[in-house]
């Protein structure tokens, strides 16, 4: 009995030894949003995203608080934050994406892996789903991924008024980098 | 008369460049300037975050944090210079973007040190993350 349970026993710290090795995370990822029209270019970028993803689990996530967003403008910003994110009621922005398929990436061997993310955008406290193609570059064992995708405003109820309307395209390229590391806590 | 259409021009130019200026100058660059809204250990500033982070939203989100701490770790992998303050909670710990502009030269003496930052909270991931932010003490 005595043996049966150190059998039990070992293989679940396996188990979860390999789940969690698999699990990689960055809280340095950089989210750079984009909008362009005649009257005006806005290209605010956050640095503080935070993204998980577990290789075996085939999950990632990603969160970014919204105050984050550094513009050039500064009054922009404060319209952003104020008017048309909400971010004192709404701070944070999330991506979450279950059950993909990351079984093709080896953290053993160099390359560039191209991945399907079927997931959830959730923007001022609004989900929508979302497919997007992500890109998995491993170099020693180091995981970079990246991906951009395109979101309208009006999608997440952002009302924008007239007087800027020209001012703020109708469909906001977003971009995101980040590059993993082990989780070894 | 040609004195006036100058005096107007000069009036309209300097109308222009206040109006470009306010635009676009980074107000919070003058967190230098700024009173603090808040003074707090990073302990007590995770640890509030951690126990009710929409509360701590509700009092923090947005304001100038003096946070004082213990440095336990400066990143300057990505660009920007951010040092972590540490807390005896394992759920996370502050993060200090710094200012561009107030970045100090000798960052490897500072980790063990005590330190005190001021900047502006943007809110809590994994660890509670001040941004803008400048040294006031170390």
């Amino acid at each position: 009995m005595r043996i049966l349970r150190f059998i039990l026993i070992s293989l679940m710290l396996y188990a979860f030894s390999q789940v969690r090795g698999q699990t990689y995370y960055t809280k340095n990822g950089t989210i750079k949003l984009f909008s362009e029209t005649p009257l005006e270019k806005i290209d605010p970028i956050n640095k503080k995203a935070v993204c998980v993803m577990n290789i075996a689990k085939g999950t990632l996530g990603c969160s970014v608080l919204i105050k984050g967003f550094k513009f050039r403008n500064a009054l922009m910003q404060t319209h952003f934050n104020e008017n048309y994110m909400e971010s004192g009621k709404h701070p944070k922005a999330h991506f979450k994406a279950k059950a993909i398929d990351l079984s093709q990436i080896d953290i053993e061997v160099d390359g560039k892996y191209q991945v399907p993310l079927n997931g959830i955008l959730i923007v001022r406290g609004i989900e929508k789903p979302i497919d997007i193609e992500a890109s998995f570059d491993i170099r020693d064992g180091k995981i970079h991924g990246s991906t951009s995708f395109v979101v309208s405003p009006a999608d997440f109820d952002i009302q924008i008024p007239g007087i800027v309307k020209d001012k703020i395209a109708k469909e906001i390229l977003v971009s995101v980098e980040a590059q993993y590391e082990p989780y070894e806590k | 008369m040609k004195a006036k259409i100058l005096i107007i021009i000069a009036l309209f130019s300097l109308i222009l460049i206040l109006g470009y200026a306010y635009l676009n100058y980074d107000f919070r660059n003058n967190i230098i300037h700024q009173d603090s809204d808040f003074e707090i250990s990073a302990a007590e500033l995770v640890s509030v975050f951690s126990q009710n982070e929409a509360n701590a939203n509700s009092i923090y989100l947005g304001n100038i944090i003096e946070v004082h701490g213990n440095v336990e770790a400066i990143d300057t992998s990505e660009g920007d210079v951010n040092i972590y303050l540490g807390s005896p909670s394992e759920v996370g710990q502050v993060v200090c973007q710094l200012n561009r502009k107030f970045q100090p030269s000798t960052l490897d003496k500072m980790v063990g040190n005590s330190i005190t930052i001021r900047g502006e909270c943007t809110g809590m991931l994994l660890d509670v993350i001040l941004v803008n932010s400048i040294i006031i003490q170390q």
